[in-house]
């Protein structure tokens, strides 16, 4: 079954003009994007644990070790999944003040 | 010291709030402070050339150079003090960054504007319900942002000097308010999220110790 989808033999050409972009954006759509939040100096530690609670349901010892994470390391992946869900996640952190990016895991 | 968030016993997530007048009136005028600031980022996240008026804590004054990534090409600037309100969401990639400002700008603005709303309209109350206390959280939060931003607060920023600014005595004060709001509204948190925890690993990097900065710099410090 597995066998009889695959594509056909590749052209004995290979063709001239490759998008190189398009491409490699549809070798990696598998890889999940990383929502990272990084140390500031000004959040208070007992708040960035609580918002990580507060947004993703995390026990008070799990958002103490990212926020742990956070403030020594400057940096911690708090969530990770599809992109639209990564940047629903970045807006709802940056809208409690948290300066949070995302990237995708794998580039 | 004396609680100032005190729970309610007959309104689940309700509390009484304990405050003199001198602390009400600061808190009813942080509203009208940084409202003043956020009134130069439109809904659409474009810069108003209109001067904004000089408040009283400076909240738009002159902020230090920024250490943080410069703004993506095409993303409408915000005034430097609000840097931290209106972080950005990709970083090395501008096409992406100018789409997620485009369909995110309006709802995050709308955000620090409901909940300065809601501390302008309750500074004065007695009594906030749980709604009320998020907008309490989320306003002060947003002011301690852009004072500290303000003040370029940094790790090696230590306590209160003497004599102490009015920014900085606001900030402190701000501090110790809204670390009493987090842990009142950390009691009444729901359940965590069965599984939830074990959706992200500990610390997928591995990394160490004193670690890369927002700008991608090196900690102060404790670096290696």
């Amino acid at each position: 079954m597995i066998l009889s989808m695959a594509p056909g033999p590749a052209p004995m050409t290979a063709p001239a003009e490759v998008e190189r972009p398009i491409v490699e954006e549809n070798l990696k759509p598998d890889f999940p994007w990383l929502v990272v939040v990084w140390n500031d100096p000004i959040n208070l530690m007992a708040y960035v644990t609580f918002v990580f609670q507060k947004l993703f349901g995390y026990s008070k010892p799990k958002a103490h070790r990212l926020m742990l994470d956070v403030h020594y390391k400057g940096r911690a992946v708090v969530s990770s999944g599809a992109r639209e869900r990564a940047e629903l996640d970045v807006a709802r952190l940056h809208q409690h003040g948290l300066w949070a990016t995302m990237e995708q895991s794998g580039t | 010291m004396r609680r100032r968030i005190v729970p309610r016993r007959d309104l689940p997530g309700g509390c009484f709030v304990r405050l003199t007048a001198p602390e009400r009136a600061l808190l009813a005028q942080l509203p009208k402070e940084l409202g003043e600031v956020l009134a130069a980022v439109a809904a659409v996240g474009e810069v108003h050339s209109a001067e904004t008026g000089e408040s009283e804590l400076s909240l738009s004054g002159e902020t230090p150079e920024s250490a943080a990534f410069p703004p993506a090409e095409g993303v409408p600037v915000v005034p430097p003090s609000l840097r931290r309100l209106f972080p950005p969401a990709y970083t090395g990639d501008d096409d992406a960054e100018r789409s997620f400002v485009a369909v995110s700008r309006a709802e995050l603005l709308d955000h620090h504007r409901g909940a300065l709303q809601i501390l302008s309209d309750t500074a004065s109350a007695k009594s906030l319900d749980e709604e009320q206390l998020q907008g309490w959280l989320t306003a002060l939060n947003d002011v301690r942002l852009v004072l500290g931003t303000v003040l370029d607060i940094s790790e090696e920023t230590e306590g209160p000097e003497h004599p102490i600014s009015q920014q900085m005595a606001v900030y402190y004060y701000l501090s110790g308010l809204q670390a009493e709001l987090v842990e009142f509204l950390s009691n009444s948190l729901p359940d965590p999220v069965p599984g939830a925890d074990d959706q992200i690993p500990d610390d997928p990097w591995g990394e160490p110790l004193g670690g890369l900065r927002w700008d991608g710099t090196q900690q102060p410090g404790d670096g290696p």
